[in-house]
Formats: structure tokens, C-alpha cells, sequence
């Protein structure tokens, strides 16, 4: 085995931000993320739904991940298992993500570098794939600021992705 | 590069979707007696049909199983069928 | 000066070079129009036989004028000199060509024509040998050179986009149906691969009453203010499945062009027609050019090609260029090539042109054997062909899904019926293809004619090498196509394939459509490498995944590797890998390891049917398995090989925690989809893949209970509390933690696992509490040395496509599981039954030997050797201080203890076959 610990650039430092004409991306801070999967989950979470493109205020959402799927993103606390009484498994996964947030006038064209998106074409699901990696990406506040959860493993991979993309907004 | 319609996001690009198999076969109840010949034809006969198939996807963003019916030979996609029964 | 720029033009002078001497040329002309303004000719060598060449056309069509540009620090090879555009500084040189164009010292070549036909090179393969020629093939083989400089900044743009309607072909019938889409409310978008729009408009007098720079400025400025968009410099070079169009936009010279993948749901092809060649003797000299292509010249950059032209055309076309190129000058004779045989004469320029026993002075030929619609993108889309007699020419027919060709692309020569069709189409209403008035004499190559004429220009394939082809039954276009490499040249074959299918058909004594075309495949135009790629490229290519504790290993010195996508700490500290990997194993043995684990999959299993599911899709038996329990366990693929293995925990009845291989996570989670979704109740069962959630840290070594005690974990970790393979969730620092009593290593170990963001505090405090112990951090080599001292495999490493369970000792759940569970029945095949499969072994060697290589057979027989099978894994073994390995071998369980030879690279090795646990049989260590 070689060694490649110089080929891979150190993780960054999570205060940075990506700036470039019409466009500024920044890591967010998650408390918590729970994933409730069950056949009537999208109706037991109280959190407001998400999917594609809608465009949402609150900063406690339930993101549709999918048919029997969603990720409480700043919900309520709950106890991780199998909740017979509910129906529901539950899994805290406060950490398995990355969020990161884009916003300015050219967020759509970037990610639109990585991925097939139409905010005319809705879908149900956030859940895709960007530049390769597996997201959920919706709107949020206004329809020019898109957050993004990737694995968090990927997190330096996405980051990678975005900044070297946005060296082509002009 | 191919749209697929996946049952509960909508038309997605084809790399999100992986093809599980084509549709149509059961799994013999292994618990039963089961000739060999049969079990081989549930491993490996395949039909690879030219023209209209039906396939089972996975939609690997969402994870959503589905059939999807296309042409193999003009890439058409004739539609998508929800493996789930009460599915809307 | 033969050609020359004549009056009128205007535009900022542009400095530059060909092969070395300065010219000057102007804004808008290509590298093809400003050495024609020059009055340079000669502007390359055809690839075999070293021909000179000079343009035959102005645009994408031309086959000869190949060039290496440099500028600046910039140098790129393979620049078509008819598209690329001239820019101050630029330095070009002809590619096939030394020391220049004009004075190539291979030019002698073409002496040789005779020993180099079709296929010469595919029979020095049968007679004498191709090891004789290969050096000077190689050497010859391939145009312009690529530099080893790479780049800087060099990096294609890639971006995805939709619209309505997309038009291809900023021309006459594009603009106007780009016009009529994008004022009918429909989102437009025309597509243009010059930089300025007009193409065929540009030749004509006038349009509709208006001169045609007028009538281009008024439509572009109708389809942007309609909301339209105008892509210029830009070129449709694929249409993939479901509308998908590739664009490539270029930018000034040497920057990295932008792919835009345009998706449309409708696509109206606009992109016209090419002048055919003619067939006749010395039909590749320079100076013989396209009808169009001299239009062109003259039109676009005020170019005019020659003097004294005699035009050659078989069709009504070429009635306007006569008065064209009159009016500029140009004493022209009109020649009827359908008459009688034509003959150039001339080597580096025509001198004169000769037809029955008349001969004509000239210097320049212009030839047009009829239109050929650009039917390219049309074949991309899989839209079908059907064959025009009164055109000559294979025209679009019944329409790909949402696809219509107008204009000269569909046939539509004329200007007002395609401007026409190009409105009624461009809003969406269907049209009929109109009658045309374009009239033509047909005209095809005539096998057994004298003299060498030319089909494929750039790869020098003439109708005599048609003619040996067919003689030698390469009669089918696709093989006419391989053999004579006719139409595979960076122009792909938009000059000869009409020619050459034509004189194929004339030798078979069949008609032109019953011969049919080749394939069209994009891309229509070279384009570079790197617009494939774009971002994925190096290291983005397959972004590694990032462990929370990478700062921490390498604050601690560690050589990181890629480990099924993870990057993760090959072993720690300097001295290199040979030094480091036995001290590190050594001191987990003695004290302790402290081990990153954290990309162990971490997939919960949850709900009523949990329990039958995972006891479904493992080999084992999990229904006796007690909450708060461990077991190992393999995954089976319905073929009955050993797809996965790890450990499973019950964390309650209706919870499940499948810890599979690290690099197997992604595959593993759908596995268990696909199964959870069809043929069970996925109401009933629920998979949660929280692997990324979780850091897992894992001490292991005899004290490595003393470490953990020295954690404040608010639980019982003496002696057996937890025991063995067992699972328990606790608090540390008010964080819930996971400890499981499992070991990769045969020694005593603890698995913790703690919310990632903490998995740096948790790290600390165990180094904290290890290192005055004795006890440091391990590395992954050191780990699968340990791995293999105890006879624990690695999937993939240590098993192939064929093994099964029992060939590693599991036998147990093939005889005795009642359950139905993935893979079973083929457990029980005949081929599962033979007494010689492959099985695991170790393999022991003397102390002092080398280690064994991996991958050497274990073979039987002195003369005819055969392989029994291989080694797996081999490592000299710090804890034994011997070379251990480990091997699938047949029948390997039966052959314990028998010495075997072990075969590599012809050399042959005796080998000891044993128990594949090496170290601690009893697993005394691993209850310690």
C-alpha cells in the first residue's frame, strides 16, 4: 500500500465558504436529524414535509427522503428502535450527514452542473444524486437558497465538487 | 443518456437506477423439494427479450423497487409499475 | 497569388505563423481562410502517403488541413485549420508533415503506394511477419504528437439545461424556425457552430427582400427578444437516448470548451447539406475544392480561392457560385464531369484539367458531385433513412421520437419552401416535405477507371482500394469500412462515405440504398477527451470517504490508503511500511492496538418481521440468536457464493444491527432492499443505514481491558461482563456508546462506537489511557496481518466467485437450517456436491524462507503441471516469526499436513498444507 496522504488534501477547515459571482456556499450546523421510516410515515411526522420544489421557512422540516421515508431535520427528540405502538423505526442520525447551504442568483446553475434539476419538474422525493453523491437538496427561505445533506464521509467530496464548479460561474 | 420514471419521485436521470432483475420470476419455496433443473432455470434463464420488456429497478436515491417497462431496442420507456400494493 | 483576399474586407490584422513562416490574416478567419488569403495551398499531408493537401472545404467537412496550434504556453495537436479560429500569436504547423507541408521529407511514400493498398497492414499480420514492420508502422501510425504538458486550468465546464424546442443549425431554415418556436411562446434555443450566425444565408443574394447580414441581425434579434436563446460557436455533436443533445461550447484558443447537455423535447435539425466530392484521377491535389467551400471562402472571409477555376458539378447548385465567384473576379469555365473521364494534372497546385482530349488551363478545381443532407444527429436519434432518386441522397424519413429535420438537412434545398417548412416546423405544426426544383445528373465513382482517385482524403483510401475489398469479399459497408479504414479518419468519412458505399454498390451491380450506410455515432465533431470528464477526473473520479478521526491519524504520522473507498491509516509513523507493520502487529499483541473501525457498516434492521428477514438473508441461523448478542455470520448470493461477512447483533426482538464488511456497506444495503421490497412485506420490515452516523474504535490486545476500564463507562467490564460476543449500550460523557465484544484479531477486543462528532474526544481518551501502557494506534496493514495469523479471511481476498461456506468449514446451516434463506438451494447443486472444490487452507514454509508470493498455484504433476489452486494471502508473521499464507486449494481440508508444490513465475516451491489458523487455535486469547 502507498502511502496517499499527500495526494488527499486535510479535511477543511468547517468555517469555510465558497464565493463566486451570484453564488456564496457555507456549511451548516445540524442538532439533530431522525430518520422515521413506516408505512404511514409522511403522515405521523407533525414537522412540515419537504420535497422538490417546494420552498420552506421553518427551520425544523421533515425532509421526504421517501415512500415510507422521511429525516426529521431539528424535530423533537426521539427514542431510536422499532416503535411498535407507532408503527415507526426510528433512527437518530445527527451525525451521518453534512448540510451545506447554497444561495445568490447562480445556486441553481451550479447544482445544476452536478445534477438533471428543473424547479419545474416537482418530485416527491429530495433525494438524488449530485456530481455523483448521493443528496437531498431543497429550497429553503427563497427559491435562490438550495440546502444540500450528503453522507458525511462525502462531505469534502461534495465541498470539492461545488467549489471546483463554481470556478466556471461567471 | 436515459429518463426513467420512477413510481414515487417522477423522471429521474438513469444513473440513479440500478437493474435488479427482469420481472416475472418467483422464488421457488426453497423449502420444498426442488429439482435442480428448476433451480438452475430460476438462477440463470434470462429471456433478454428484443423489443418491449418488463424489468425490475431500484431507484437507488429513494430505494423504491419497482417494474419498469421499456424497449430494449428504441430505449422507449412504455411505463412504470409500484411493486407496493397500495401504492398512490 | 492564386488565392487572395479581394476588396471589402475589413477586420483587425492577426499575426501568426504555418510551418514557421509569419503571415497575417483578420478578425473572423479561420487558420483555413487567412493562409488562403495568403495564398498558401498546400496545408498538410495525407496520412499514408504523405500527398500534399490543401483544403477541400471551409467548415467541418474538410479531411486535409490538420494542424498543431500552438500559442503561448498552449499547444494542442489535431486542429481542423477550416474551424479553428485565427488568433494573434498563433503558431501552426501541419501535422503529418517534415520539416513542412510544403517539403515533406516522406512525400517519397507515395512511390510506394502499391505495397501500401487496403489491408496491407492486416496481411503482414499472415505473410512474411508483422514483427518486421511493426516498428516503422508505429512509427508512422497516429497524427500530430500530444505533449506532456498539461494544462493549467484546463478543466471542461459541464452543466445540464432543458428547453422546448432545440434548433440545430443557425442557417437560414434554423433561424427561421427558431423564430417561429420562440415568438410562438415556446423556450427556444438554436444552436450555431460558427461564431457568427447565417451559414447558407450568407451566399445568397438576398432573402426575402433583404440582404442577408440584414436578415440574419433581424431574426437573431427576434428569437432573443421572444425570450430565446442563442448558443454561437457551438456544436450538437451527439444526440443520446431520450433527447439528450451534447453541446460543445468553444471558447478562444487553448481554454477548456463547456459541455452542455441539453435536454429538449423537441429537436428540429437545421443543419444542411455538404458538397459531395467527385471521383476522378488526382482528385486530392491541393487546389481542388468544394463548390460550397469556395462560396464560402468568399462569402464569410472574402477569400477568393483561384483565378482561373473550372467548376465541375453535376447539379443545379452550382449555377448561383458561378455568378458568385464571377462577380468577384474569377474567370470561370463550367465543366460536365457526366460526359467523360476527368484527369487533374498538377502535384502541389492544378495546372490544368483534362477531359476526352481536351485540355483545360486552371489553377483551381472546384468540384460538387451533388448535396448530401447532414443527416448525422438524425442517425444518432435513431431516426431512419430513405433513399431520393431525383436528389441523389439519402434524406430523413420516418421521425425519431420528437425529432424533424427542415431545410437542405430534410432535402428542402431551395430558399423559400424551406424557409417555409422551417416556420410551420419550428412552432410545431407538421410539414410535408416539398417538391424541390434542384435537379442533378447522377454521378458515382466508376470502378476500373485509370489512374488513383481519391474516396477518403485524410486516410488516403482511393476506389482501387475499394475495388481490392470488394475483390477480396470485405463487401458489407462495415467491413469495407474496418478493412480499408474508409470513413474512420477525424473527419468521419462526411467526404467519402457517400463514394465509397456508392462504389461498392456499383461493383456488387446493387443499388446505393440496398447497400446502405455505415453507423453515424458521435461525436459529429472531434472534441477533446476532457469534455467527457469534466469535474471526474484524478482523485474526483471516485471521491475516497472521509473518516472522522482523519485529523488525528495524521497529526499521529499515518500513511493513509484507499480501503474499499475509505481513506484510512495504512500504519502510523515513520520508517516505512516494511518497518512499521510488524511493530505495530508485535505491540497488539503484547499490549495493545488501537484500531479505526469506523467504516464497519452499521445497517439496522427494525420491525414484526425483522427477525424472519435477517434470518432470511444470512446463512446462519438468526432466529436463536438472544437480544444483546453477536454472531458471525456469512451472506450468501442466490448462487450460493459467500457475498458477505460480519457480525450481526440482536439489540432487541424486533432490532437488528448488521455490521458488514466496511467496503460492502453500499452493496449490502441494497441487497437487503431489494429482498425487503420483493417477496416480503416491506411494511413489515425497515433498513436504516446509520453507518455514517456512527465512529467505531476498536482496543484490542491482551490490556486492552485494562484500557477500557480506565474510560468512565458506567458499566461492568470485568471479566466476561460483557463476554464474548456480545453487544451492550451505555454512556460515556453523556454521549451513548456502543461496546461489542467482537475480535478480528483472536485477541481480547472491544469495538466502541460513538456519535462521529465525539469520535475525536473518544479517541483521546483511549490513547490517553493506552499509550502509558504501552499500547498505540494500528494501522490497517497491521490488522490483516493479525487477521491472517488467526485464519480470518477477507472477502474477495480470500474467497472468489465460487466459494461457498462449507469450503471455508461452515457447514453446519447447509445440513441443518430448516429456513428457507438466500443461496440455500444451491448449496445442494451437483456443483456445490464435488469432492474437489477449493478449499481454505494455510500453507506453512520454513522459518527462514521468503513469504509465499500471492497468487501462486499450488500445483500437482512434474511434467504436465496442473494448478490444485492459489494463494489467497501471504505475510511473514511478526507474532510467529515465520512466513504464513493462506490458499484455496482442491480438496484442500483432506490434504492437511501433505507438502505441495508452489508454482510462480516458473519458479517451483515446496509448501506445507495446515490448519489456515495460524495463531492460537483454541482462542484462549480471545476470552482472556
Amino acid at each position: 500500500m502507498r502511502d496517499d496522504s499527500k495526494r488527499w488534501p486535510a479535511p477543511r477547515d468547517p468555517g469555510d465558504v465558497i464565493e463566486a459571482p451570484g453564488l456564496s456556499v457555507k456549511k451548516l450546523h445540524v442538532s439533530q436529524l431522525t430518520l422515521l421510516s413506516g408505512r404511514r410515515a409522511l403522515h405521523q411526522t407533525k414537522l412540515p414535509l419537504v420535497a422538490w420544489p417546494d420552498v420552506v421557512t421553518s427551520d425544523s422540516l421533515a425532509v421526504v427522503l421517501r415512500r415510507d421515508r422521511v429525516m426529521e431535520v431539528n424535530g423533537p427528540a426521539r427514542t431510536d428502535g422499532w416503535d411498535n405502538t407507532e408503527s415507526l423505526a426510528i433512527s437518530d442520525v445527527s451525525d451521518a450527514y453534512a448540510q451545506v447551504e447554497l444561495t445568490g442568483e447562480n445556486a441553481l446553475s451550479l447544482l445544476r452542473r452536478g445534477t438533471e434539476l428543473d424547479p419545474k419538474i416537482p418530485s416527491r422525493s429530495t433525494a438524488r444524486l449530485c456530481f455523483g453523491l448521493g443528496v437531498s437538496l431543497y429550497r429553503f427561505r427563497d427559491d435562490t437558497t438550495f440546502r444540500l445533506h450528503v453522507a458525511s464521509a462525502h462531505d469534502e467530496a461534495l465541498w470539492h465538487a461545488l467549489s471546483d464548479a463554481a470556478k466556471h460561474l461567471s | 443518456m436515459q429518463l426513467f420514471p420512477c413510481p414515487f419521485c417522477g423522471w429521474r436521470d438513469e444513473r440513479e437506477f440500478l437493474f435488479i432483475a427482469e420481472a416475472g420470476k418467483e422464488r421457488p419455496d426453497t423449502t420444498q423439494k426442488i429439482s435442480d433443473e428448476d433451480w438452475a432455470r430460476y438462477l440463470h434463464s434470462i429471456r433478454n427479450d428484443k423489443g418491449a420488456v418488463r424489468e425490475v429497478w431500484m431507484h437507488l436515491t429513494c430505494g423504491e423497487l419497482f417494474i419498469l417497462e421499456r424497449d430494449s431496442v428504441t430505449m422507449e420507456v412504455i411505463g412504470s409499475i409500484a411493486l407496493r400494493k397500495d401504492a398512490a | 497569388m492564386t488565392s487572395h483576399r479581394v476588396s471589402g474586407a475589413s477586420g483587425a490584422p492577426l499575426k501568426f505563423t504555418f510551418d514557421g513562416k509569419p503571415y497575417t490574416g483578420m478578425e473572423g478567419d479561420t487558420l483555413a481562410s487567412a493562409l488562403l488569403a495568403n495564398g498558401v495551398r498546400v496545408m498538410g499531408r495525407s496520412f499514408k502517403y504523405h500527398r500534399p493537401r490543401g483544403p477541400w472545404s471551409a467548415w467541418v467537412d474538410d479531411p486535409n488541413a490538420i494542424m498543431t496550434v500552438r500559442k503561448g504556453a498552449v499547444e494542442l495537436p489535431n486542429c481542423p485549420a477550416t474551424t479553428t479560429y485565427l488568433e494573434n500569436g498563433m503558431n501552426a504547423k501541419a501535422v503529418n508533415a517534415y520539416p513542412s507541408a510544403a517539403f515533406d521529407i516522406k512525400g517519397g511514400l507515395d512511390l510506394f503506394h502499391r505495397w501500401l493498398g487496403a489491408g496491407f497492414y492486416y496481411k503482414t499480420f499472415i505473410w512474411p511477419n508483422w514483427h518486421l514492420f511493426e516498428p516503422a508502422i508505429r512509427k508512422m501510425a497516429g497524427l500530430g504528437h500530444v505533449t506532456d504538458k498539461v494544462l493549467d486550468g484546463y478543466s471542461a465546464d459541464q452543466i445540464h439545461d432543458s428547453c422546448e424546442v432545440l434548433i440545430i443549425g443557425g442557417g437560414p431554415a434554423g433561424l427561421a424556425a427558431a423564430r417561429a418556436a420562440a415568438e410562438a411562446g415556446l423556450n427556444a434555443c438554436l444552436v450555431e457552430d460558427h461564431k457568427s450566425l447565417g451559414g447558407g444565408a450568407l451566399l445568397e443574394q438576398t432573402i426575402e427582400g433583404h440582404a442577408p447580414t440584414e436578415w440574419v441581425a433581424a431574426h437573431a434579434q427576434a428569437i432573443t427578444e421572444a425570450g430565446g436563446r442563442i448558443f454561437t460557436h457551438a456544436t450538437a455533436y451527439g444526440i443520446y437516448d431520450h433527447q439528450l443533445v451534447a453541446i460543445i461550447e468553444n471558447g478562444s484558443f487553448g481554454t477548456a470548451p463547456r459541455l452542455r447537455r441539453m435536454r429538449a423535447n423537441r429537436i428540429v435539425l437545421a443543419t444542411g447539406a455538404l458538397d459531395r466530392p467527385i471521383t476522378f484521377t488526382n482528385n486530392d491535389r491541393p487546389g481542388i475544392m468544394s463548390v460550397t467551400g469556395a462560396c464560402t471562402y468568399l462569402a464569410q472571409h472574402k477569400v477568393l480561392v483561384g483565378r482561373q477555376i473550372t467548376l465541375v458539378s453535376n447539379n443545379s447548385y452550382a449555377d448561383a457560385a458561378e455568378a458568385m465567384l464571377s462577380a468577384a473576379g474569377a474567370e470561370i469555365t463550367r465543366i460536365a464531369p457526366t460526359v467523360g473521364p476527368i484527369k487533374a494534372i498538377g502535384l502541389k497546385t492544378p495546372v490544368a484539367l483534362t477531359q476526352h482530349d481536351r485540355t483545360h488551363p486552371v489553377d483551381t478545381i472546384l468540384a460538387s458531385g451533388g448535396q448530401t443532407p447532414l443527416v448525422h444527429l438524425w442517425r444518432h436519434a435513431g431516426g431512419k433513412l430513405t433513399w431520393c432518386d431525383a436528389r441523389q441522397a439519402f434524406l430523413p424519413d420516418s421521425n425519431p421520437v420528437n425529432m424533424v429535420a427542415v431545410g437542405a438537412a430534410n432535402g428542402t434545398f431551395e430558399m423559400e419552401p424551406a424557409l417555409e417548412e422551417a416556420r410551420t416546423v419550428g412552432k410545431g405544426d407538421p410539414s410535408e416535405r416539398a417538391e424541390t426544383q434542384y435537379h442533378l445528373t447522377p454521378l458515382w465513382p466508376s470502378p476500373g477507371s485509370e489512374g488513383r482517385q481519391w474516396i477518403d482524403f485524410q486516410h488516403d483510401v482511393t476506389l482501387k482500394d475499394i475495388e481490392l475489398a470488394a475483390r477480396e469479399n470485405y463487401v458489407s459497408v462495415e467491413h469495407l469500412k474496418r478493412y480499408t479504414t474508409l470513413g474512420m479518419a477525424s473527419d468521419q468519412g462526411k467526404t467519402s462515405n457517400m463514394a465509397g458505399l456508392a462504389a461498392m454498390a456499383t461493383i456488387q451491380n446493387r443499388l446505393i440504398p440496398e447497400v446502405g450506410t455505415t453507423t453515424f455515432r458521435p461525436p459529429f465533431v472531434p472534441v477533446p477527451i476532457e469534455i467527457y470528464h469534466g469535474h471526474h477526473k484524478s482523485k474526483h473520479w471516485h471521491p475516497v470517504k472521509r473518516l472522522a478521526l482523519e485529523a488525528e491519524h495524521r497529526a499521529a504520522g499515518a500513511a493513509l490508503g484507499e480501503y474499499g473507498g475509505w481513506l484510512r491509516p495504512a500504519w502510523y509513523g515513520t520508517g516505512g511500511m516494511a518497518a512499521r507493520v510488524p511493530d505495530e502487529v508485535r505491540m497488539a499483541r503484547a499490549s495493545a492496538g488501537i484500531f479505526d473501525a469506523s467504516p464497519l457498516g452499521k445497517i439496522e434492521v427494525m420491525g414484526p418481521d425483522a427477525e424472519a428477514f435477517v434470518n432470511f438473508i444470512y446463512y446462519n441461523t438468526i432466529t436463536t440468536l438472544a437480544p444483546g448478542r453477536i454472531r458471525y455470520g456469512f451472506m450468501l448470493s442466490e448462487g450460493g457464493v459467500v457475498y458477505d461477512d460480519g457480525v450481526v447483533a440482536r439489540l432487541g426482538p424486533e432490532r437488528f444491527l448488521i455490521s458488514c464488511s466496511s467496503s460492502h456497506v453500499d452493496g449490502v444495503r441494497t441487497h437487503l432492499e431489494a429482498w425487503r421490497q420483493d417477496g416480503n412485506d416491506p411494511d413489515r420490515i425497515f433498513v436504516h443505514d446509520t453507518t455514517q452516523h456512527w465512529a467505531t474504535i476498536t482496543v484490542t490486545g491482551p490490556i486492552a481491558r485494562d484500557i477500557m476500564a480506565a474510560l468512565d463507562l458506567q458499566t461492568d467490564i470485568s471479566k466476561d461482563a460483557p463476554p464474548h460476543m456480545s453487544f451492550l449500550e451505555t454512556i460515556w460523557q453523556d454521549t451513548p456508546v456502543r461496546i461489542a465484544r467482537v475480535s478480528f484479531s483472536g485477541d481480547l477486543s472491544f469495538e466502541v462506537s460513538i456519535r462521529r462528532s465525539r469520535a475525536q474526544d473518544l479517541w483521546q481518551a483511549l490513547m490517553k489511557a493506552g499509550t502509558p501502557l504501552g499500547a498505540g494506534p494500528l494501522g490497517l496493514e497491521a490488522m490483516a496481518v493479525m487477521r491472517a495469523e488467526k485464519g480470518y479471511i477477507m472477502i474477495g481476498k480470500d474467497t472468489d466467485g465460487e466459494t461457498m461456506p462449507h469450503d471455508l468449514g461452515f457447514t453446519a446451516p447447509r445440513d441443518k437450517k430448516s429456513t428457507a434463506f438466500v443461496g440455500d438451494r444451491s448449496l445442494h447443486m451437483a456443483v456445490a456436491n464435488d469432492p474437489d472444490r477449493k478449499q481454505l487452507v494455510g500453507l506453512s514454509v520454513s522459518a527462514g524462507d521468503a513469504m509465499l508470493p500471492i497468487g501462486a498455484h499450488v500445483v500437482v504433476g512434474a511434467i504436465r503441471q496442473r494448478s490444485l489452486g492459489y494463494v489467497t494471502s501471504s505475510y511473514v508473521s511478526p507474532t510467529l516469526e515465520r512466513p504464513i499464507a493462506l490458499a484455496l486449494v482442491e480438496k484442500g481440508a483432506s490434504r492437511m499436513g501433505e507438502t505441495v508444490n508452489v508454482w510462480h513465475l516458473g519458479e517451483t516451491r515446496e509448501a506445507v498444507i495446515s490448519s489456515p489458523v495460524f495463531f492460537d487455535p483454541d482462542g484462549k486469547r480471545l476470552h482472556a
